[in-house]
Formats: C-alpha cells, structure tokens, sequence
C-alpha cells in the first residue's frame, strides 16, 4: 500500500458568483521512501495540494488517504495530532521563531514529538552545530533554511515536505539544501514532496508529478534520478 | 489627499475595527471621566448660586454687642452700594428635655423691612410660616436626629446659659406649623453658641413679634454688587471685601454716636450714685467701727479681770496641791514607823517566847536527869544493902567458921608437929600445916576482901549521892537565873508596847488635824472656782449681747450696701456692655455653609484634575502601539504610495484622520456619557451634606474643550511622529517587509541554571517581554491603573469603616450621654452621678465637660468642630472612651503634663507631640504641652485633667455631660433608661451613641455609588488595555503562531504562548497597582475628607485581595476573548506570504 493515495480531489474556493477549483480532481500515489518532486507554473494549484497533505487545510471532496487513514476526514483535533506526529514542514520562508536559537527552534519541534532526533545531532546532520545558538536574524538565508529542515527533521515525520525550500535562495545554497534533502531521504529512507515550479531540478526525484491549472498534467518515476550536482539549471 | 486615499483610509478603520474602538474607549474613558467631573463642579457652583439667589442670600451678616436701632439701620441703608437691609432678631435656646434638649437658634420669620426686599427667604417645604406668636417653624432636613411633624409642640426650658429666656420671647411653648430650609444653612453646620453644649443643632424660625427685645439683633444686608457677580466668584469676593470695609466705617460711626447718646448719660448717673453710695457708706462703716471698738475694749477689760482671779485661784491651788502632797507623805511616813515598831515588837515576843520554851524544855531534862540520877543511886543502896545483909547472914559467918576451922586445924597440926618428934612424920605434918595455913589465910584474905569491897561500895554510893546533890544545886541556879531573864525580858516587852501605843495614838491625831486643815483650804478654793466660773458667764453673756447688737447691726448695713453695690454693678455692667459697643461684619465667607460648600467643590475640583491624566496617560500609550503597529502593517503600502508619488504629507494624513476621527469620536461619547451621568452621582454623594435641591448639568465648556484637544492632540501627534519614523525610509526600503525584530539574548539567560529549567514557552515569554518594551509598559501601566482604581475604590470604602466600627465601638465605650440643664462641679452634680448610680442597667459612668474651643498653632487657627474636653476620672476614663494611637493601638494615658488631641487635628496644622498649642473659648485662653495624639475620627477633640484644666483656666471645670455605660444596651433597655432618667427635671437630654452611629451608616450608604464608577472604570481601562495590546500581539505574531500550529502544538498550547505573556504582565501591573493603589487611595481619601471627620487610613488586605483578584479576572476575561481569535488564525493565510 501506498503511503499516501489521493483519490480524486478537490479544492474548491468561492469568490463570490465565481467558483475557482484550486485543485481539480486529482489523483495519485507516494510510495514510502520516495522523493518526489510536485512541479507546476504558480497558481497551478501544487501549494494547495501540499497544505491539503500537511493537514494544515481542508479539501471540499475526495479522499487522502496517508498511511491507511483518510485524513479528509480528520477532526481538527487529529489534524493538529497528524501534523505533530507525521509531518515535517519546511517552508520557502523557514518561518522560524525569531525569539529562539537555532537549537531552541529544533527543540521546539521536538519537544513535543513522541520519539524526537536529538536537536544537536539534527542541527549537526544539516552542518550548523557551530551555530546553534545564534538567533535567526544573525543566520544567513540558507543557514535558516537549514535549520528550518533540522527541525522538521527533529520530528522525525512519516512525511517531509517542502513548500519551494529553495525559493528565497541563491543558486548555490538552494543546490545545498536540495542535496541535504535528498541526502536525507536517501539515508533516513525518508519521504520528501517537494513542491517547486522550477522543472529543472526534477531529474533528482524519483517521482514528479506536474500540474497545471488544479490538474495533474504529468506523473512520472526517474529510474535513476540524478545528484542533485549533476544538474543544472 | 485624494479621494481613494480618503477611501482607502474608512476602509482601514472598517478593517481594523478593535484597534479604532480601542483607542476611542479609552479615549473615551479619560475625556470622560475629565469633562464629567470637571462638570460637577459648576454644576454645583451653579446650583448654590442659584439657590442663593432665588433665595436672596443677603452678602451681610451685621452683629452688634448692642443690637440695632432703627437709626442704625438707617444709617446702614444708606451706605454706598447697600441695596437693602433687613433687620432681624435671633436668640438660642434650649429645648425642654421632653423636646429633645436640644440647642436651637430661634430666628425671626425674614420680613420686608420698608421699601427693602426680603432676604435669606426661606424654602418652605410643608405647612405654612408661623403667624401667631406661638407658632414655630423647624427645618425640614433636621441633622440632629430631632424629627418634627407639623402639629408637634415644642417646650424651651426657660434658662438658657445665664438669661432667662422668657424675657426674650413671648412664648416659651411652640406648635409646629411648617418645615423649611434655610440658605442661612446649607450644609450641615449650624454653628456655636454660649449655651448648652455650646453647640447649636437645630434652627427654627419664629414670628417676629415674638421677640420682646427692643433693639434688633442683627441685620442682614443685599448690596447693590451681588446682582452682577455670581456668588464664589473672584469679583464676588472682591466686591464683598471692599464694602465689608465701608460697612466697618459706618459700624464704627454708628457705634460713636451710640457712646454719645447712650453711655456717657448711663456712666454720669452711675457716677453719682457711685459716690453716694461711697459716702454712706463710710459713715455707716465708721458707726460701726466706734462700736466695735467699745465691745472689743470692754472684752479686754474682762478678759483682764478673770484672769487675775484665775491666777489667784490657781495659786491657792497649788498650795493645797502641795500640802496634799506634805500630808500624803507623812501618812505614809507614819505608817511605815508604826509598823516597824510594831514589827520589832513582835520579834521580840517570839523571842521571848523561845527563850520559854528553851527553858521549860531545860528545866524538865534537868529534872529528868536528877530523877533518873537518884534512882540509880537508890538502886545501888538497895543493892549494897542486900549484898551486905546477905554476907553479914551467910557469908561472915561461914567465913568465920571456916577461919576458926581452919585455926583449929593450923593450932591442931602445929601442936602434932610440937609433938611428934619423927622428922618425917614432922615434915608431913609441917606440908600439912602449911597447906592448912594457906587456906587459913585465904580465908582470911576473903574475908578482908569481901568487907572491904563492902566498904567500896557504900563509899562509891555516898560520893555519888554527894555528887548528885551538888549537880542538882547548880542545876537549879542555873534554871532560876534563866527564869529571871526571861521575867525581865517580859517586863521590858510589855513596857515598849505600851509605849509604842502612846506614839501611834500621838502621830494619827497629829495627820487628822493636818487632813482637816487641807480639806477647809479646799472646800474655801472650790468655792472660789464657782465664783470665779460665775463671773465670767455673767460677763461673758453682757459681752455677747452687745456683739450680737453690733453683728445685726453690721449684717443690718451690709446688706444694705450690697444691695447698693450690686444696683452699682448692674448699672456699671449694662454700661460695660454699651460701652465697648461693637459691630460685627459677616460675609458669606463666614456662613460655614457657603465655605464649606466651595470647599467642597473646591476638593473635588483636585480629584478631577489628576484621574483624567492618568488615563490620558494610558490613552497615548494605546494609541503609540496601535498606530506604530498599524503603520507598521501598512509599511508596503506607505512604500508603494511613496513611489507613486504621493507626498509625505498625504500619507501621513490618512494616518492622523484614522486617529482624529478615533480621538473625535471618543471624546465626543466619553463627554456625552461622562457629562450626563457623573455630575449626577457625585452630587448624589454630597446630597448627604448639602439640602440646597438637585442639580441640573452646567457645561463647563472650557474643559470640555480642553480634554477633547489634549486627546485629540495627543494621539495625532503620536500618529505623525510614528509615521514619520517609517516615511524616513526610501520608497524601496518601504516596500521591503521590515526585518523582524531580531531575538536578543536577555539578561536572564545568563543565570544559567535558571534559564535551563525555562520551559520553551517560559523563555519564549521572557524574550518577549523584553522585546516590545512599549508593549510592556502600556500594559503595567494600564494593569496597574486597572488595579489602583479598585484598591482606591475598596480603600475608600474601607476608609468609611473606621468611621462606624473604630468609633463608635472601639473609642467610644459608653452608650449614652446625659447632659443636666445647668453644668457644674462634680459635687453640684452628685444628684446626677448618684442618679445614675443606683439604676442597675449601668455599669460604668463618668462626667466630662465639653466646651467648644479654638486652637491655634503656627498662626493656624481651627474653631471649628473642636471640643474642649476635660474628664473628671482621667485614670478610669479607658473604661468609657479609649484614647489610643492609631498605629500600635497602644493606650494614652491622661496626665496632667499636657493635653490629647486627635489625629485629625494634628494632622491639619503638623502638631506633633512635644509641640505646644494655644486653646482657647468661653473657658479662657492658654497654652498647653501636647502629650499625645489619639485616634478619632469624627470632629476634633482635646482631652485634659481637671487639675490641668484648673492650673491653666484658673477654675474648675464645669461639668455638663455625663457618659454612661450601659450593661444591656438593647434598644429597648436604652428606651426606658432614657426615660426614667429624663423623669428629673434638672436632666435636659439623654442621646444614645447608637443612634449617632445608625445616623452616620444612613450617610455614608450613598457614597457606595461613587465607588460602584470607580470599579466599572476601572474594569473599562483594563478591558481597554488587556484587550487592545492582545490584538496587537496577536496581529504582530500571526506567523509565529501559524508557524506553532503547523508545527502540530494545539490551540491551548498556541494560547498559552501569548498568555503566558499576558498573565506575566498583568501580575506586574498588579503589583505595581497595588503599590500605587496605596497612594491612590490616600490621596482620593484626604481630599474628599471633610473638615470634622477623619477617614480610616488603612487599606484593609481583603481591598488588595478585591483588586488583584478583579484585575486578574479582567485579564482573563480578555485572555478568553482572544482566545477565539487565536483559533480563528489560518495558517495557509498567514504563512503564504511574507508581510
């Protein structure tokens, strides 16, 4: 069985008379382990189906079943419950608490996890053990980023995911934090959806889904999906 | 500006609608509170002013020490700027202890004097004014517990202080017709008097023909001034002062022409009757005196005479005295001669007879002895006798016969021998002759032996008879010469007893003559004594007489003379009185009522004007965050404006309308709500005070005006200075999301082991507090303020406790107070005290006497509300009034170093113990020690012992109260103490403590209200902050909590992120708000404070337990309500972007 199945959704939003589908009916399936890549122009509707997946909003119809529970039909209670057990996040703007350290952003997450990665050696595993105890402001954007994956790793999630990690970021650092992802789902056997509209970076995932219009337009499998250094764009 | 930026600017307020009713409530709050209180002051103002004129307040009062004629009057009307004058008549008096004893100013019913109007009108609020001479008028708000009904009757007693009341009035006994009130008083000061307590209670106007008094007593004067300026105002006390002086010159005129006319005839006649009185006077005294003399030198005379007698006697005396003694001691001296000798004697006699005895017993063993001697010899004869006849029968014989055998036998043998020639036969008869000669001559031997012890005997016989007869001779010698003696010695006794006899005869005779003698000497000195005793009485009694003639005379003389005397006096005092004439010039500043009621004012004045700065306060530190926030979100938008092009001014003016149009509006609903209500409950509070009607709202326009502007100023220039710190960017900085606060490592961090032990929303709280610095103090400001109010509004409460509990049951032990028509000292009072006494229901009693006295210390003057008070048991006086610090509670023992005053008072003029106040009153004026000052809070009182009072006033006290304490004070206990007491006419009144105290609670009841605003005040500013600062915490950290619920931390634990810092606030708003609280209320509690009470100073803890509990409660109402919102944040919303 699939780790996560969408079958058929929806996202459906009223502006007034006019009824947008964010997300049109979509379907398909992540395999355990994975790393896929959800690719599309913006507005194309991939933000959504992330948010839908992360539990941090709702569908209007369809059924998204992650590990044999169809968390559309979660409460508010066991949606808070899914996000703080089952999902990492990491966002294009890290979002990290500006009033905590690297290390104390890392704990926060992991502190109320069951089965938490311990902070120093998540801060480690993303390379920033020298300056765990710097605030964000005094951390460069890709350091950020990094911590902000430190900590969603630090909850050891059933499900990364990545809301345009790179997109605040140069070229070469976004490059490094891809490959930490990578690396990371490589080694932890971990499973990542990361969500970009830039397609040249799709050869290093194994599944990529391309969207247009709330529509899943492409869904492929990389037999061989590329070091994140062999491409580039 | 543009008509889309005027657009674009409603839309913001419709956005962001908590934040524009934040800062418009608590703008409305502090512009209210300002224009609402600030109100109540001319509202009150014009109230009085209104009162008083329709009333026709006069501006004068005018007292003379010898009242008013009809010139003076004249005389006074005619002074410039008089507009009218209205004479009037007043006495006090008191009320007959079945009408309550009270002390009542009777006034005349104000009449029209002429062509002048009538002044001090009077409100008459049921029946109608009195017409009939025994009708009578009371007032309709009656503060002294009195209560009269129309139809009730009143008594005065007829003595009020030394007058007498009836040659005042006409009537003495009053039915009421009517109640009024009287703009004479206002407030619930009646003022003082001679009489009584000294203190009047009650007002009541009479018909003014019921005063007999010929000359007005005073007069109340309009001047031409009070039309035109209203009554408290500047020009009002101006144009007062400048006639009041005028008013002096023609009273001083007017007194002139009174010591013409009046009182230099008054002191000629006096003059002459003086010397009158002064001649017959020594002449009669000089009569007197010549009698005087002749009864005293007749005295002497006497007096000499008596005692020559005396000492004749006493000499005659002392001789028998002496002769008594002589006698006494030659009777002794006989008797103890006598009975010597009569002791010797009978020595003697026992001599004698011893010598008897010895010589019977002598002469009877003498003859004894004889007797027995010549028996012996007798015997012996007898004995010799028989020997001799029995050897002269027997033994010679046989003794002869034997000798001549024997001789035969020698011859026989001899013969043998001759004739035997044969030797042998010889030789044996020669053996034989001899032996026969042998027994021959043995014969012969015994023979001769045996005769010559014959012989012998008879020889020893006859010398022993011979020896025996010479004995006995000698022996009877002996014998007679002792005989002899012993009859010799018998002779001589008899012969001194006789002679002896012969001299106790002699001497007896000899003492009764002298006994008799002394016994004439005495009986003649007695008679003397008789004699002597008579005289003197006789002399005495014609010396009496003429004293008891001279004394009658005398006493005849003197009092004739005091007659005269005191006719003398009577006429010097009535001249004394007329001749310092006096007139007395009162404003309205001298009607305790008018001064007490801008007082007042006056106070309440101060309170507003320090309450709406405090929230002014608060009300710019709301409105720095939330426009610093607001401009903050609309930072972007300000950017983009600027690159459009829209100049620096146009864009801040979007911000300032946003703010004008909240202060505006604010102000505008504060002023309305604060306008209408607060004047309105404030008075309400002083209604208890003052009975001048109701009040109707006066805008004070000025303040009005003046709260808008400081609001409306202050938050439109916070908007600009905010704005233009963000228009000082460049447009591309602008557009650019303002970096976030950078995290700052805190101070606290570096206690390391306490940070550790942090929980992540602990340090994340703790950063957060030190990072919004103007966030915090907003909120401990407000919290703070929030939480002041309430300790304030309690504080006050508490501060009205003392006033009912420590007072009346701590300080004043006793339940009831007599006080006896006349005062006097402690023994002119014992029918009281003794009273008192033997009814069951008392426990404990003591006399006090309280005067009415003004002190002064440091040029501070109070005469007001202060009582002279002297016990007359200072060491008991804890059993009736405790008289204790407030602090500590320690007792203060009455001593007659110094004086106790109250806390109040020494409060007021900064009399500290040790100090040295001058006291002065009816009673005389000096100087004391202060000693102690002891809590009370109800007027102002000064405890001294009676010697203390003496040593200063140079008299004793007069007693005119006697505190009583009950054992039952059940009302129905006090109700028939009252009247059994009251039974005795010399009592004029009975008051009972509790009802004073049920009096007082009535009172202070309505003051609740006030407190009742301040605690919804108090709620609206915390509401106001708590509610405000949350939003805009909120607003601030929407991704933050976004980023904590995607995280997966739920709704409670999200709130508790922003709670945590809430509650952390708020305790240290609440400490300091309790801290300030404390000042808060001590400030509010002296300045409403009236001048006779004290209020408690103590906050009581459960007050500080009300307001942090409130406070706290508040902050989680609030807490409560953003909750909503905090679950209400989207996290897709707000994470989608950046800001």
């Amino acid at each position: 069985m699939s780790l996560v199945e969408f079958k058929n959704v929806y996202k459906r939003y009223k502006m007034g008379e006019v009824v947008i589908n964010a997300v049109d009916g979509i379907s398909f399936k992540i395999e355990q382990g994975e790393f896929a890549i959800v690719v599309g122009a913006s507005g194309a509707g991939k933000t959504t189906v992330l948010n839908i997946l992360g539990g941090m909003d709702n569908c209007t119809e369809g059924e998204i079943i992650v590990r044999g529970k169809d968390i559309s039909k979660f409460s508010d209670k066991q949606l808070i419950e899914y996000r703080r057990f089952d999902i990492g996040f990491v966002f294009q703007f890290y979002n990290l608490v500006h009033n905590l350290t690297a290390k104390e952003n890392v704990e926060l997450a992991a502190q109320i996890c069951k089965n938490p990665l311990d902070s120093e050696k998540a801060i480690e595993s993303v390379g920033l053990l020298d300056r765990k105890d710097n605030f964000p402001a005094q951390l460069s954007g890709g350091e950020q980023q990094r911590v902000s994956i430190a900590r969603a790793l630090a909850k050891r999630p059933g499900l990364l995911l990545c809301d345009e990690p790179t997109g605040a970021l140069d070229y070469n650092t976004g490059r490094q934090i891809l490959k930490l992802l990578q690396d990371t789902c490589k080694k932890e056997k971990m499973t990542v959806v990361l969500i970009t509209h830039n397609s040249a970076i799709t050869p290093m995932a194994d599944h990529v889904i391309e969207m247009k219009s709330g529509k899943i337009v492409r869904d492929i499998f990389n037999e061989n999906p590329k070091s994140v250094y062999e491409i580039e764009w | 500006m543009t008509k889309s930026l005027l657009k674009n600017t409603f839309r913001e307020i419709k956005n962001t609608k908590a934040r524009f009713i934040s800062i418009m409530a608590i703008i409305a709050l502090g512009v209210g509170f300002f224009a609402g209180i600030k109100a109540t002051v001319p509202s009150m103002y014009n109230l009085a002013e209104n009162y008083y004129k329709e009333q026709n307040l006069m501006d004068y009062r005018l007292v003379s020490t010898v009242g008013f004629d009809e010139d003076d009057i004249k005389a006074v009307a005619n002074t410039e700027g008089v507009s009218s004058v209205m004479p009037s008549y007043f006495c006090d008096a008191q009320t007959t202890a079945e009408s309550g004893g009270n002390v009542v100013r009777l006034i005349s019913v104000p009449e029209k004097y002429g062509d002048n109007s009538e002044l001090n009108t009077l409100v008459l609020k049921e029946g109608r004014l009195p017409e009939k001479p025994n009708e009578i008028l009371v007032e309709h708000d009656s503060i002294s517990g009195t209560k009269y009904n129309v139809g009730d009757k009143i008594t005065f007693s007829k003595e009020a202080g030394d007058k007498d009341l009836s040659e005042q009035l006409v009537c003495l006994e009053y039915t009421v017709v009517g109640t009024a009130n009287s703009p004479l008083y206002i407030s619930y000061q009646r003022g003082t008097t001679s009489i009584g307590n000294g203190k009047i209670s009650e007002f009541m106007y009479v018909n003014q023909k019921n005063f007999k008094t010929e000359r007005y007593t005073e007069l109340y004067v309009k001047a031409d001034f009070s039309e035109n300026c209203s009554a408290f105002s500047d020009a009002y006390e101006e144009n007062s002062e400048s006639l009041a002086e005028t008013l002096e010159t023609t009273a001083n005129a007017q007194c002139e022409v009174f010591d013409k006319d009046v009182i230099q005839k008054a002191k000629n006649e006096l003059g002459d009757s003086k010397t009158k009185y002064n001649d017959e006077k020594t002449k009669a005294e000089k009569q007197l005196s010549d009698a005087k003399d002749k009864i005293e030198s007749s005295q002497k005379e006497f007096d000499e005479k008596i005692a020559d007698a005396q000492s004749e006697l006493d000499n005659a005396k002392a001789k028998i005295d002496s002769g008594k003694t002589e006698l006494e001691s030659s009777k002794n001296e006989y008797y103890s001669k006598i009975s010597s000798a009569e002791a010797e004697i009978s020595k003697k006699e026992t001599q004698l007879k011893n010598a008897e005895t010895e010589y019977e017993k002598s002469k009877s063993d003498f003859d004894s002895q004889i007797i027995s001697a010549q028996e012996e010899i007798d015997s012996g004869r007898a004995e010799y006798e028989t020997a001799y006849n029995e050897y002269k029968s027997t033994q010679e014989p046989q003794l002869l016969a034997g000798i001549e055998q024997a001789q035969t036998a020698v011859d026989s043998l001899k013969a043998a021998i001759a004739a035997e020639t044969n030797p042998d036969v010889q030789a044996v008869l020669n053996a034989q002759l001899e032996q026969a000669q042998q027994t021959l001559d043995n014969l012969n031997s015994q023979y001769s032996q045996a005769l010559s012890k014959l012989e012998e005997s008879k020889a020893k016989l006859d010398s022993a008879q011979a020896e025996l007869d010479a004995k006995k001779a000698e022996g009877q010698a002996q014998l007679d010469s002792a005989l002899a003696q012993i009859e010799s010695g018998k002779t001589a006794l008899e012969n001194g007893k006789a002679e002896l006899e012969t001299q106790k005869t002699e001497g007896y005779n000899k003492l009764v003559e002298a006994e008799n003698t002394l016994n004439t000497a005495q009986s003649q000195y007695d008679d003397g004594v008789k004699e002597l005793e008579k005289q003197k009485t006789d002399g005495q009694q014609k010396l009496d007489d003429a004293q008891k003639e001279y004394d009658k005379e005398k006493s005849k003389a003197d009092e004739k003379f005091a007659e005269a005397e005191e006719e003398i006096n009577d006429a010097q005092k009535e001249l004394d009185k007329l001749s310092s004439p006096e007139w007395y010039v009162f404003t309205r500043n001298d009607n305790p009522g008018y001064s007490t009621f801008s007082q007042n004012a006056d106070r309440l004045d101060a309170v507003a004007s320090v309450f709406p700065v405090f929230f002014l306060l608060v009300a710019v530190l709301v409105c720095v965050t939330t426009m610093t926030r607001l401009i903050e979100e609309k930072r972007t938008e300000i950017g983009t404006l600027k690159a459009l092009g829209y100049s620096n001014i146009s864009i801040i003016t979007k911000f300032v309308i946003y703010a004008l149009i909240a202060a505006i509006l604010g102000s505008v609903i504060g002023t309305v709500l604060g306008v209408c209500s607060l004047p309105f409950i404030i008075y309400n509070a002083y209604k208890i005070l003052f009975y001048i009607g109701d009040i109707t709202l006066v805008l004070n326009i000025p303040s009005i005006v003046l709260g808008i502007a400081a609001a409306v100023l202050c938050t439109t220039v916070v908007s600009i200075v905010v704005c233009m710190r963000s228009l000082a960017h460049k447009p591309a900085e602008a557009m650019r999301p303002k970096a976030p606060k950078p995290g700052k490592r805190i101070l606290l961090e570096y206690i390391t082991p306490l940070w550790k032990r942090f929980s992540f929303t602990a340090k994340l709280t703790a950063r957060n507090l030190f990072r919004y610095k103007s966030r915090l103090c907003m909120t401990v400001i407000g919290v703070a303020g929030c939480t002041a109010l309430i300790v304030a509004a309690f504080g006050l409460l508490n501060s009205f406790d003392p006033l009912t509990k420590d007072q009346f049951e701590t300080i004043y032990k006793y339940d009831a107070v007599i006080v006896p028509k006349e005062g006097g000292t402690e023994k002119e009072l014992s029918y009281l005290t003794s009273e008192v006494k033997n009814k069951d229901n008392v426990s404990r009693f003591m006399l006090a006497s309280q005067q009415e006295a003004t002190v002064e210390f440091k040029d501070q003057i109070k005469d007001e509300s202060t009582y002279l008070t002297v016990v007359q048991n200072p060491d008991e006086l804890d059993t009736i009034i405790s008289l204790h610090t407030r602090k500590g509670k320690e007792e203060l023992t009455l001593t007659d170093d110094g004086v106790l005053i109250n806390e109040k008072l020494s409060e007021e003029f900064g009399i500290k113990v040790g100090n040295t106040i001058r006291i002065s009153g009816e009673f005389g004026d000096s100087e004391a020690k202060v000693c102690g000052i002891f809590e009370q809070y109800l007027h102002n009182y000064i405890y001294m012992t009676p010697t203390l009072y003496s040593s200063l006033f140079g008299k004793n006290p007069s007693y005119n109260m006697l505190d009583v304490k009950l054992e039952d004070n059940s009302q129905t206990a006090q109700e028939s103490f009252s009247s059994e007491v009251l039974t005795d006419n010399r009592i004029a009144a009975v008051s009972f403590i509790a009802t004073s105290l049920e009096e007082f609670k009535n009172m202070l009841n309505s003051l609740n209200l006030v407190v009742l605003v301040m605690i919804i005040c108090a709620a609206a500013l915390a509401f106001v902050v708590l509610y405000n600062l949350t939003n805009i915490n909120i607003a601030e950290r929407v991704r933050e909590i976004a980023t904590f619920k995607v995280l997966g931390f739920n709704n409670r634990e999200t709130s508790s992120f922003i709670y945590k810092e809430n509650i952390v606030l708020t305790l240290l708003g609440i400490a300091v708000g309790l801290v300030l609280g404390i000042f808060l209320t001590s400030f509010i509690v002296q300045t409403v404070e009236v001048d006779n009470i004290m209020f408690g100073r103590e906050i009581y803890p459960t007050s500080f337990i009300y307001a942090a509990g409130f406070t706290l409660l508040f902050s989680l109402l609030v807490n409560a309500v953003m909750s909503f919102k905090i679950k209400a944040v989207n996290m897709v919303e707000s994470l989608k972007s950046v800001e």
